[in-house]
């Protein structure tokens, strides 16, 4: 009930386009999430380099405007994957392997201090200000995906524990 | 062969990555799927309007990397588009709507479009260069697109002939 609500939010918005699903049926659904899940990937990648080339291309150059986009480009980019991270953690679905590093505290932990250190050289005029911004966008992400890990181990839990009173 | 493609993004990426679907079972993969396809679809428009700002604030300032860069950006957005177009269209599961709005004759139109500005380009490569490159680009995916409709109506066709 609530996807079929999204569906139509999307359309009213955005209108009648390529990405609508509301007149397929549930096999070809299936198909297109597939192919949408695969895009997704390989579009991160894609601008992903082509984020980290325009920042390096600008701190050489020395355009302040290219690195302020380039900048937007990268936050962006590890907003939608964080935002993977937390929307698959809230529904216990993230890879397991995935899940059991990022949850681990000393993982954690270690971020959390490369964070400081980040901060620390940037203040001691070690970093830069274009390079430091991006390790800590980086970071930040980082800790709110470690977070999420977390986060999918206790939904896992409670679906196990709902499993067993079931049961 | 699903399994085959899955193994050589692994082999590059690792197991452990978060995009990595290898341990989960059919139900959990579809989940998956459906929350990625919703933000491929929300990083999509995010990045064609991010590609059109860069475009528009570099040829305002002058500013040629930036104005590369927003063309790449707004390019990368599209090819994915294209892509994903593609290969919805190869299964025919492309959106009935969008498919009869792109299918027929439109490409024509894209075409002489597509044309148009070309000479236009060429005209005015020493003054208003710059305005050209981004349309053209729009006019190729558009005729990509109307390609791929085409092709999603014949799979359905031969789909409802078998």
């Amino acid at each position: 009930m609530s996807e079929n609500n999204e569906y139509n939010t999307y359309e009213k918005v955005v209108g009648d386009n390529l990405f609508s699903d509301s007149g397929l049926d549930e096999m070809q659904k299936s198909e297109s999430y597939r192919i949408g899940f695969k895009m997704f990937r390989a579009m991160f990648f894609t601008c992903l380099v082509i984020a980290m080339i325009m920042i390096a291309a600008a701190d050489t150059m020395g355009n302040t405007v290219l690195t302020v986009m380039g900048l937007i480009l990268i936050t962006a980019l590890m907003g939608f994957y964080t935002l993977y991270a937390v929307l698959t953690a809230a529904k216990g679905i993230m890879p397991d392997k995935y899940a059991k590093r990022n949850a681990n505290p000393i993982f954690l932990a270690a971020i959390c201090i490369m964070t400081i250190l980040i901060v620390c050289l940037y203040l001691r005029g070690y970093l830069g200000t274009v390079k430091a911004a991006c390790l800590l966008i980086i970071c930040v992400m980082d800790i709110i995906q470690c977070l999420a890990a977390r986060h999918n181990f206790k939904v896992l839990k409670k679906q196990m524990e709902e499993d067993n009173n079931e049961q | 062969m699903n399994s085959n493609k899955k193994s050589t993004y692994e082999i590059l990426f690792g197991k452990d990555d978060i995009f990595s679907d290898g341990g989960l079972d059919e139900m959990q993969k579809r989940e998956s799927y459906g929350i990625a396809f919703k933000l491929f679809r929300a990083m999509y428009f995010i990045f064609i309007l991010g590609g059109l700002a860069m475009y528009c604030v570099g040829v305002g300032l002058e500013n040629i990397p930036l104005y590369i860069a927003g063309i790449a950006v707004f390019a990368a957005a599209a090819l994915f588009e294209i892509l994903y177009a593609g290969f919805t269209s190869a299964r025919g599961v492309m959106p009935e709507n969008f498919m009869n709005r792109n299918a027929g004759k439109a490409w024509i139109a894209w075409l002489l479009i597509l044309i148009m500005y070309f000479i236009l380009y060429v005209l005015m490569l020493d003054t208003d260069w710059y305005i050209y490159p981004l349309w053209i680009v729009l006019c190729v995916y558009r005729l990509l697109i109307c390609f791929f409709a085409n092709r999603n109506k014949k799979v359905r066709e031969e789909m409802l002939d078998e």
